[in-house]
């Protein structure tokens, strides 16, 4: 994305969040990278089916949006200065003002719900008021005596509720781009070594976080989408698009080496697990050599 | 997969008998016999006649280690057991295992009552019967390997046999790919010492699964 805004991938104990709705968009829709959504939603606590903002990226994943140039690694509580006497008397000030307005805005609804009730009252006072006139009219011609009495009665003023104290929601923003004492420029890196160097970063650091960020970055560049392999038993998910529309055809076993050492035993059981949950196990290896990933197809044979 | 009866401590394995002078097999417990079992087996000479088999097993006399080259599959895999000692006996069993025929045989039975009248039996009918089965010697992966025509099918496919103890490396497995022609599958033969072979297919570059 030449000339384009990076998405700012916070970096917080090294690993990198994203707080913000329209950047995890923007990630998963523009540059195919999903993600693990980790917060609670409010509304929908005792479940973990539907979770809510932060997003965190996995190190291959963020390390791919840093190498492609489409997101920079933001050292996130440096960002974050002390505030100045001025700035934090603003903030409190700005803050008092918010609690202002929900208790009045809470105010002007009690009011306006209590009018209500008055109306409410007075229709049924008169319906009653029309009831005894007939029943008087009534018994006035059965007894021929004096006309009953309407008695006409005062509209009573239901009594207000008592006053309690006034509740008001404390909002804790998601993004911290709206205090003054935030800037994210001086503290973003646009290089992994750039943020490594800072001490904010250290992945990858051997040959087999090599060989992982190697093949994700290669499947990435054949056009599909990656998951977490860990229900599967492999190291990543593939999927031939977003995974909310699809099943993922293969399951990714990284071999660091072409001369790492491979068990039989694997072959057995990647195939075996690959073939019961229709899906064909990968076994990508990575030649740091030449710079290249080959891949080899594994599936039960069918027969034996 | 076959079942395996049990292996005993490393003398007499597996006898088929036949009970004094009756011309049937027989057993307390049936079991199938896979051929390649008997290639871990170790041999008792007799001379009785064996019985010909019904239901389409075909039997043929075999006395086995120490005098193994009278193993009928013997001769089709001896150069090169002797040219890889290491994976012969994996080459042996899964060569065994194409070669013999398919069909749908019963249980055999069988008894060991008397072990002076052992004699070992090649038991066809158990196998994946392979048409066209031949031994391969790979130059690059110094291994030898395996290609045959599995039955109901045209093309030659290419087996690798490899022990599960062994360690195998990716370049290794891209070594064999090329060394059989530069074909796309091969497969992988595991076998295991008591006698259990496994087939995984191995393909180049991304292949999707089945539907």
């Amino acid at each position: 994305m030449e000339g384009g805004r990076r998405v700012p991938l916070l970096v917080s104990d090294k690993k990198a969040f994203v707080w913000d709705i329209d950047d995890i968009a923007v990630i998963r829709t523009e540059y195919r990278v999903c993600g693990t959504l980790l917060g609670t939603l409010p509304h929908l606590s005792q479940q973990n089916v539907f979770l809510g903002v932060p997003l965190v990226l996995s190190p291959e994943e963020a390390v791919l949006l840093v190498n492609k140039g489409f997101a920079v690694l933001v050292d996130d509580p440096a960002a974050h200065s002390s505030p100045e006497l001025a700035a934090l008397e603003k903030w409190n000030l700005g803050r008092s003002e918010l609690v202002q307005s929900q208790i009045a805005a809470l105010e002007a609804k009690d009011t306006g719900s209590h009018s209500k009730d008055m109306s409410m009252s007075e229709k049924a006072q008169q319906k009653r008021e029309q009831r005894e006139a007939r029943r008087a009219a009534a018994t006035a011609i059965k007894t021929d005596a004096d006309a009953a009495l309407s008695v006409s009665r005062v509209p009573v003023q239901a009594p207000r509720p008592p006053r309690t104290a006034p509740t008001y929601t404390v909002i804790i923003p998601g993004t911290s781009t709206s205090f003054s004492w935030y800037t994210q420029e001086p503290h973003a890196y646009s290089t992994i070594q750039a943020a490594k160097d800072a001490g904010i970063w250290s992945y990858p650091s051997d040959l087999t976080e090599r060989a992982k960020c190697a093949v994700f970055q290669d499947l990435w560049e054949k056009g599909y989408y990656m998951g977490g392999g860990l229900k599967f038993g492999g190291d990543f998910l593939v999927y031939p698009g977003d995974p909310l529309r699809y099943h993922s055809h293969f399951t990714a076993t990284v071999i660091e080496s072409p001369d790492k050492s491979i068990m039989p035993m694997e072959i057995v059981a990647h195939g075996r697990l690959g073939t019961a949950t229709k899906k064909t196990h990968l076994f990508c290896t990575w030649d740091e050599a030449v710079g290249d990933v080959s891949y080899v197809s594994i599936e039960w044979a069918g027969f034996g | 997969m076959r079942s395996w009866s049990g292996r005993g401590g490393g003398e007499l394995h597996w006898v088929c008998v036949m009970t004094g002078g009756s011309k049937r097999w027989e057993s307390r417990s049936p079991a199938r016999v896979h051929c390649a079992q008997l290639s871990t087996l170790i041999g008792v000479g007799g001379d009785e006649s064996l019985p010909t088999g019904g239901s389409g097993v075909r039997w043929s006399p075999s006395i086995f280690t120490p005098e193994m080259e009278k193993h009928p599959s013997f001769s089709a895999v001896s150069h090169l057991l002797k040219k890889y000692p290491n994976v012969g006996g994996a080459l042996f069993q899964t060569y065994n295992d194409l070669s013999l025929g398919n069909s749908l045989c019963s249980s055999v039975h069988l008894l060991v009552t008397d072990l002076r009248r052992a004699r070992l039996c090649l038991i066809d009918g158990v196998g994946q019967g392979w048409k066209d089965v031949e031994v391969l010697d790979l130059q690059t992966c110094s291994r030898p390997a395996l290609k045959g025509v599995r039955p109901g099918t045209d093309a030659s496919l290419y087996v690798l046999p490899c022990w599960l103890s062994e360690n195998l490396t990716m370049s290794l497995i891209h070594r064999a790919f090329e060394d059989m022609g530069d074909v796309q599958e091969v497969y992988m033969a595991i076998t295991a010492e008591d006698s259990s072979i496994v087939y995984y297919k191995l393909s180049r570059g991304l292949v999707k699964p089945q539907l």
